[in-house]
């Protein structure tokens, strides 16, 4: 199961705490990882929440992963400035990217015309995760990237990635 | 009682490298003045509580204060539904919240039009809130701080106006003394050298 191949994933690059505001793209990971028994799942009900509790943990030397749609970026935007911008508390977070091209909901395309726009603003280091299999070796570069403590960074779930995790 | 009485009265209830997230204003110019290394001081509301939180799970074997206020904890609030399912494993987190019902930084309105009931609040939640009027009472709040999780909200009441910012330490500033702070408790590498390869 592809699902199970992104949580080994998860696993091997140590993560231990992976934070979600579940949406219906990143569920089948988010229900994979709160069954462990490996890594530590924290479900909040704000992006935000999630965001101040990544940055907390990232602060203590503890790998953490923020999931989420990229509608929460603009939920979140707040804090993501204030901690990103003013306080250099950064984060990881694995974003599904909603609205992408062959999106089928009216309400979902403006997810994505204003996901990228933020990422530069909010000065997120981003790259897009095309399959599970490309999953892994980002995940250790976003940890690379992280560990430099310049900047938040973003792994952008694309549709290939997102249609895996359901199998 | 004051907002320097309080913290003052903290710092006696408390072990002296206690990590300390806090939040703006004439708090943050307080605990400044009585926790400067050991403290991360946020400017940014609604996140004080979650942020400590993050900090107490990655440090579970070290003490760990929220100096929150009312007005940064209101606006998030949405937190109270995630610590109440971490309660178990919250026993190092104390979260105080220093509630004088104004938005004093920003002008000296209140931070709520309505009645509202701190503890209420916390049992919607499962969260023990304690509210807290005097000297006494908070010293009683604290007698069982770090063995499971601590959340009180003291009644403030400031008759002086708020003083002039002295503090320079901006958010970079405060963010690199944590970090060696932390670094220094758990023995861990949080900052990297930088090197070439």
């Amino acid at each position: 199961m592809s699902v199970e191949l992104a949580y080994r994933a998860l696993v091997a690059a140590g993560v231990e705490k992976v934070l979600a505001m579940p949406d219906s793209f990143l569920a089948p990971l988010c229900r994979r990882v709160k069954t462990g028994p490996e890594i530590g799942y924290i479900q909040t009900t704000h992006e935000a929440t999630g965001i101040g509790m990544a940055a907390g943990l990232t602060l203590t030397g503890t790998r953490s992963l923020m999931l989420m749609e990229n509608s929460g970026l603009r939920s979140a935007c707040e804090t993501l400035a204030r901690l990103n911008l003013s306080h250099g508390l950064y984060t990881c977070s694995l974003i599904s990217h909603r609205g992408a091209f062959g999106e089928r909901h009216w309400w979902g395309l403006a997810h994505h015309e204003t996901m990228v726009p933020m990422l530069d603003a909010l000065r997120f280091r981003y790259h897009y995760v095309r399959s599970v299999d490309e999953f892994g070796p980002a995940l250790v570069k976003a940890y690379q990237t992280l560990a430099a403590f310049q900047c938040s960074v973003a792994l952008i779930a694309e549709p290939g990635l997102l249609e895996g995790l359901r199998q | 009682m004051n907002t320097a009485e309080t913290l003052t009265l903290l710092q006696t209830m408390i072990p002296a490298t206690t990590s300390i997230v806090c939040s703006l204003g004439r708090t943050s110019e307080a605990a400044h003045a009585l926790f400067p290394d050991q403290t991360l001081f946020l400017d940014s509301m609604g996140d004080v509580t979650p942020v400590a939180c993050g900090v107490a799970l990655g440090m579970p074997k070290s003490p760990v204060v929220a100096i929150d206020t009312d007005g940064s904890h209101l606006l998030g609030v949405t937190a109270l539904a995630t610590l109440g399912g971490l309660t178990a494993q919250l026993g190092n987190l104390c979260i105080l919240v220093l509630d004088n019902g104004l938005y004093e930084s920003g002008g000296g309105l209140p931070s709520r039009t309505c009645a509202l009931d701190w503890v209420a609040l916390g049992q919607a939640f499962g969260l023990p809130i304690r509210e807290v009027d005097s000297a006494d009472e908070l010293k009683s709040a604290l007698s069982g701080v770090f063995q499971r999780l601590t959340f009180i909200v003291v009644k403030i009441v400031n008759k002086e106006r708020a003083p002039d910012a002295t503090k320079t330490v901006d958010g970079l500033e405060s963010r690199y003394r944590f970090c060696r702070h932390l670094e220094k408790l758990s023995g861990k590498t949080i900052l990297y050298p930088a090197t070439k390869s």
